[in-house]
């Protein structure tokens, strides 16, 4: 499949005016048959998710943008293997989830550690969190000191509201660990909450 | 009493997933009927909705965009240079990506080589036998006065200067290159 040339085409010289209307699936199939079009409609559709997922996940603004870049790039390159019997946002999760948690990853050691978090110390500051309440600020810090795979789950299921099963296979656990871990997850977010703004605080 | 205590040690650690649907039937009816006659334990579920609630309100439904007005230049991009490299080589791109890549090194040596080979040759024609040295073409560039183009220059006239490739001082009758 080939791909426009770099830069915004003028809205009305695309192909496609109806792609807006279509579900992920028939986008999907305009996608295999070449309509690049029908890539950028999803995209458009699905950049918030992706973004803001990883960024829950990784908590920096830099590394969240990356890795939704990166994981449309596989989308664009792996169409042929999604399986249509799955949710387009599913694998699109599945994508961005494995990329953000080689992310972190990638930061345990003490090194990359210490960059990290003088990263988001800076760019989570001003970039990312200048749209939050007071409130989703300190919803946000507090899910900060959740372990990592603890807080995955509560991204998807609390926060993105994936039904349980969809995490499940988004993660690739059975049904049985998505309801233990979101079970302790939350527990360590309600000790957290707690322990910083009181029991009865928020 | 010791009925009831247990009963709610029991249904605790499910009271969260009873709040957001993620029993199965059978357990959510359990938690229903305790939570009806206990107070305490409706109390812990409205907690419960109230960090759900927290915790949804940072979802990418509630938040705009963050993304850098070239985030789908970026991706244009990425695919672009993806697809020009596959079209070089389709099959070594398909069948070891990274292979091109690690080749690349002994591409740029060769390479040094066959210039360094060609130098030393070039260098042995000009310099190698002065006596006898043949004739170089002369591309049409007058040096000397002579003027004959397409023909050979006679070995006197100064190509190289002595010093190496810096070119002799320009003889004073000499024109000026067209490009």
């Amino acid at each position: 499949m080939e791909i426009g040339p770099v830069g915004d085409p003028p809205r009305g010289k695309r192909s496609c005016f109806g792609d807006r209307n279509l579900a992920d699936g028939d986008l999907v199939l305009r996608m295999r048959s070449g309509d690049t079009d029908a890539f950028r409609t999803l995209v458009e559709r699905h950049t918030n998710k992706a973004y803001w997922t990883a960024y829950n996940v990784v908590r920096s603004h830099e590394d969240a943008q990356d890795i939704a870049q990166e994981a449309f790039i596989r989308v664009y390159r792996f169409i042929d293997r999604y399986d249509n019997r799955q949710r387009f946002s599913t694998w699109l999760y599945q994508i961005v989830v494995n990329l953000a948690i080689d992310n972190l990853r990638r930061r345990k050691n003490p090194a990359a550690l210490e960059r990290v978090a003088e990263a988001v110390s800076e760019d989570a500051g001003p970039v990312a969190r200048a749209e939050l309440t007071e409130q989703q600020e300190r919803v946000w810090e507090v899910l900060g000191s959740v372990p990592d795979q603890y807080r995955v789950i509560l991204v998807l299921r609390d926060i993105e509201g994936l039904p349980s099963q969809e995490v499940a296979d988004v993660l690739n656990v059975n049904h049985a660990t998505v309801r233990w871990r979101l079970h302790r997850g939350r527990a360590l977010f309600k000790d957290a909450w707690e322990a910083r703004f009181g029991p009865g605080a928020g | 009493m010791n009925d009831r205590a247990a009963s709610c040690r029991d249904i605790r650690d499910l009271i969260d997933l009873f709040v957001s649907e993620d029993l199965e039937p059978w357990e959510a009816d359990a938690v229903g009927l305790h939570m009806g006659r206990c107070e305490a334990c409706r109390a812990e579920a409205d907690a419960c909705r109230r960090q759900h609630e927290r915790l949804a309100s940072l979802s990418s439904s509630q938040l705009p965009s963050q993304v850098s007005p070239f985030f789908w230049q970026g991706i244009q991009r990425e695919i672009l240079m993806g697809d020009q490299e596959a079209d070089e080589a389709p099959e070594a791109a398909a069948a070891a990506p990274g292979r091109r890549r690690a080749l690349r090194p002994i591409m740029y040596a060769l390479a040094a080589l066959v210039l360094a080979a060609v130098t030393l040759i070039a260098a042995a024609a000009l310099f190698g036998d002065a006596g006898t040295a043949p004739a170089v073409p002369r591309d049409g560039i007058v040096y000397g006065g002579g003027e004959v183009s397409g023909e050979t220059i006679p070995q006197e006239v100064p190509f190289i200067s002595e010093g190496g490739l810096a070119p002799a001082g320009r003889p004073e009758d000499e024109k000026e290159i067209e490009l």
